[in-house]
């Protein structure tokens, strides 16, 4: 086997390549092939932190490139529903970084996040390495660059039995921050909702969330959005009713305009299907 | 002593008499020169007054009279201590008897004996039979002297009994000297002996000397190669016991006096008194010392086979502590007397072993299943017995999880080779596995500051070496030449047998064996043994199976620091041996930096541009940087655009941090 096909050496370069940007020494980002070749490793330490900063080299061309074809897959496994409370909220800020360069970004850059992360799909189980609870991305990072991490036997992923897409993420996320806002207001949680808030520097609050919503329907294709109508409709009601008006217009106005292209594409179908009957 | 002084002295007296007139001059002889003067001068009358011939006695007989004289002296003398020594001992007990009260009698009688240890009476006392011999020695040479002016015959056959008894004397005395349990001790002999060990200690060098790095190599000229043999011989000869080596030395020594003392002791009771309580208690003692696990060396005897023969057995062995039982199975394992041990080892007794944390014991319960009764043949067959591999798995696994102490490692180490040389395990497989997690768990603590225990590594090539000969008589000889003298580190030392190991070794066993001296290897590189290092490093790598050896060392790499794995790593790429040499040579502390860049452009070389690399290369390559300096990172910075491999380039310039 060479080492082209060895997961551990792969994996060893790539965490070894991302701690400099998890320790922050790197100011330009201008390594969008490195970091997008790392996007496919099942390793979430580095497909994640990847796409972060893959995320921000691409926001910080002036015109940016097309999207990497491991893009969705990363962003699908990056919102994982089951992952622990701190990494579960330190995905927020990829949707931030997503929301801040929405407007820089290509359609198709756009489109391939959306579908990564509207996407339905069985979300792989996370190997317990060291203390998940307190990690951050360096010891994550530092966790492959370990003998321990190299002498291991390779094992299939294990996923969940039930489909995910981001928006369970984003309803678990969510979740998280209420029982913040509601906990009583102990030294003990004090001090944890301050460790949460300090993991990001992001306020997440309801227009936040809508203001992501709307640029991720925005960008999905018509045909990833049908499926996941119901959890939204049903995360919708998470929020109170009056608030943010124009944004719950914008969602249900590509709702309907999904529910509408979507119905469009069965007549098409339809018509297509007995056409070809005809004919035959 | 007075009458043997008295005897003396009378028997003394006799030729004293005798001699005593030979110092005056003879009134005969006076008497006969007068008369000859007379007759000459009757015929001469002009001869004047008769003067007498000044008188000097022969210088023989002075020195003669003056030996005898100084004899009788000395005889007196003793004899006259000898009656203060009495009168001194009868003050000694004066009025102890007409105490009536047991406690002050008591107290008066150790107020009395503390004066006496304080005011040394016991070496007056020891002095009197000095005395006395030097009283006989002078009179022999005196006799000797006059017997040789006198008679020719008689002074042959007086000098020659005296020569046999003087003979006999230096022999007794010298044997003294240097053989401590030897019967024949007296208060010269004691004197010669503490002058020697003392002369002997200034030539000899001290234990530390032949467990430095400075003795790994042999010299390299003849001088230095003679001066070496001394120096080991005189150690080898050395009739004290140092105190840096105590733990070595002297446990063997106390562990086997002990043990003879006690079995002989035991043996006289057991003969007198068979199944008396007294027995069982001596020989519980004999077990607790069989059995101690603070002995470092395993116990070198053999009891005999009456110890064993108890009624009762499996009730009689419950009441042991399981290291003693141990030791019991080990001894009678040692003896071929497989039969003692299936009433050791039955029932209660084997659960109340299976408690027990020691991992020797974990071995050595096993051994006995080896054993079937056999009905047919009223007996035991012997099975033969096997060290498996789950044996061998369940007590890695044991050594990975508890802490092995030194000298646990060392007894445990020690035993097994004992057993595997006489072929109580005849499968060396197991061994290597065992040896390896010992030498791991003790490798994570080296540093220049705690350099590795040479005494341990000794042991455990010993046991590697031991495993991996099949031809019995050479591993007595690995066994006997390390267990007697293991401050000489003869098979650490030894390349040539280092050589050997692979032969005997299955080749699916030939990457444990690796790891394991590689560990040896990264030993020497903290006790900058640089030499030796190197010739390990080359026997190990003569086949250059290059990712072998990287999955082997990669195997060990968590137990390594950077340095260790670097100089190792570095080693292996190398194209040249003096690129070799030069990199165990030039080992200095936090020079890592400079040997992770040599080890990228030695691998580079190597490599070429097409060549994938080796994915245990690549590991170490991409696991040293991860705690680099801006140093390492600048060197790293400037030279990782001349790597040709594309894949030694990315490492390398992941390793720059390169943006």
């Amino acid at each position: 086997m060479g080492l082209l096909y060895d997961h551990r050496v792969r994996n060893m370069i790539a965490a070894l390549s991302l701690l400099r940007y998890a320790r922050g020494d790197v100011t330009h980002y201008t390594e969008s092939l490195l970091l997008a070749s790392f996007l496919q490793s099942r390793e979430l330490p580095i497909s994640s932190t990847a796409l972060e900063y893959y995320m921000r080299t691409t926001i910080s061309y002036s015109n940016s490139p097309q999207p990497c074809r491991y893009l969705s897959a990363a962003v699908s496994s990056a919102f994982n529903v089951m992952l622990p409370e701190e990494q579960l909220w330190r995905r927020w800020a990829l949707l931030d970084i997503f929301v801040d360069g929405f407007e820089t970004l290509s359609v198709e850059w756009r489109r391939s996040f959306a579908e990564g992360f509207f996407t339905l799909s069985r979300r792989p189980l996370l190997r317990p390495r060291g203390d998940m609870e307190s990690s951050t991305p360096e010891s994550e990072l530092e966790g492959i660059l370990t003998w321990e991490y190299f002498h291991a036997e390779e094992e299939e992923p294990e996923l969940t039995d039930s489909l995910f897409s981001g928006l369970d993420w984003m309803a678990m996320a969510w979740s998280l921050r209420l029982s913040q806002r509601s906990r009583r207001n102990t030294a003990g949680s004090r001090q944890r909702k301050a460790k949460l808030e300090n993991l990001i520097r992001l306020e997440i609050n309801e227009e936040f969330v809508f203001k992501a919503l709307c640029k991720l329907l925005d960008a999905a294709p018509y045909y990833r959005i049908i499926p996941i109508i119901p959890t939204l409709r049903e995360l919708l009601q998470w929020f109170d009713e009056p608030g943010l008006p124009e944004y719950r217009g914008m969602i249900s106005t590509r709702i309907s305009e999904a529910v509408r292209r979507h119905q469009e594409f069965r007549i098409h179908h339809r018509f297509h299907k007995v056409h070809c009957t005809w004919d035959m | 002593m007075i009458v043997q002084a008295a005897l003396f002295a009378a028997f003394l007296s006799a030729f004293l008499i005798e001699l005593l007139g030979r110092l005056e001059p003879d009134p005969m002889d006076i008497i006969q020169d007068v008369l000859i003067y007379q007759t000459q001068m009757m015929r001469n009358s002009s001869l004047g007054p008769y003067v007498p011939a000044e008188f000097s006695p022969p210088d023989h007989i002075v020195v003669v009279n003056a030996l005898f004289y100084a004899s009788l002296g000395v005889m007196i003398l003793a004899a006259f201590i000898a009656m203060l020594i009495k009168s001194w001992v009868h003050e000694f007990d004066r009025g102890l008897r007409a105490m009536s009260l047991p406690e002050q009698r008591a107290k008066t009688r150790e107020f009395r004996y503390l004066g006496m240890e304080r005011w040394k009476l016991p070496e007056m006392v020891a002095i009197l039979p000095s005395l006395i011999q030097i009283s006989l020695l002078l009179f022999a040479i005196g006799l000797v002297l006059f017997l040789f002016h006198i008679s020719k015959p008689s002074f042959g056959v007086t000098t020659a009994i005296f020569g046999i008894g003087v003979l006999y004397y230096s022999i007794t005395t010298s044997i003294s000297v240097f053989v401590t349990s030897s019967p024949f001790h007296s208060p010269i002999s004691r004197t010669l002996g503490k002058v020697y060990r003392h002369v002997h200690a200034y030539f000899c060098p001290g234990i530390d000397h032949f467990l430095s790095e400075a003795m790994d190599t042999v010299p390299s000229t003849t001088l230095g190669r003679v001066y070496r043999d001394i120096q080991v011989t005189l150690q080898k000869s050395r009739p004290y016991l140092e105190k840096d080596f105590v733990e070595l030395i002297t446990a063997v020594t106390v562990d086997e006096v002990q043990l003879s003392t006690a079995a002989s002791a035991l043996k006289r009771i057991h003969d007198s008194a068979p199944n008396s309580q007294h027995s069982e208690v001596l020989q519980s003692s004999v077990w607790q010392v069989a059995g101690g696990t603070s002995h470092p060396l395993p116990p070198l005897f053999s009891l005999p086979s009456w110890i064993l023969d108890i009624e009762n057995g499996e009730e009689h062995f419950s009441h042991l502590p399981p290291a003693i039982l141990v030791a019991m199975i080990t001894i009678s394992l040692r003896a071929h007397r497989t039969n003692d041990m299936s009433d050791i080892a039955s029932g209660a007794v084997r659960r109340r072993m299976t408690d027990s944390e020691d991992p020797w014991t974990h071995v050595i319960i096993k051994v006995p299943e080896q054993f079937i009764d056999d009905p047919q043949t009223w007996g035991y067959r012997y099975e033969v017995m096997e060290l498996t591999q789950t044996m061998s798995n369940d007590l890695t696994a044991m050594m990975r999880t508890k802490e092995l102490h030194k000298e646990e490692c060392l007894r445990l180490l020690r035993t097994l080779s004992e057993l595997r040389s006489v072929e109580c395990f005849p499968q060396n497989k197991p061994f290597i596995g065992i040896c390896l997690p010992i030498l791991m768990g003790h490798a994570s603590k080296w540093d220049y500051q705690n350099p590795p225990d040479i005494v341990l590594l000794e042991a455990v090539v010993t046991l590697a070496a031991i495993s991996c000969t099949e031809d019995r008589a050479n591993r007595l000889n690995i066994l006997s030449s390390s267990r007697d003298h293991p401050w000489s580190l003869v098979n650490i030392r030894n390349t040539n047998l280092i050589g050997t190991l692979y032969e005997g070794t299955p080749p699916d066993t030939h990457k444990q064996l690796t790891s394991l001296l590689f560990l040896v290897v990264y030993a020497f590189i903290y006790r900058e043994s640089s030499t030796l290092a190197v010739q390990y490093f080359t026997i190990i790598t003569a086949k250059g199976d290059l990712p072998l050896y990287a999955s082997a060392l990669t195997a060990i790499a968590p137990s390594m620091t950077d340095l260790g794995l670097s100089v190792i790593g570095r080693a292996l790429v190398a194209r040249q041996t003096e690129d070799i040499i030069s990199t165990f040579r030039d080992v200095v502390p936090y020079s890592e930096d400079f040997l992770l860049s040599a080890l990228f452009n030695s691998y580079d070389n190597q490599l070429g541009a097409g060549e994938n690399p080796d994915p245990n290369t690549f590991a170490i390559l991409l696991m040293l940087p991860k705690r680099h300096s801006s140093y390492m990172r600048a060197r790293m910075q400037n030279g990782y655009i001349e790597l040709k491999n594309p894949w030694l380039r990315l490492a390398a310039r992941a390793a720059a941090q390169l943006n």
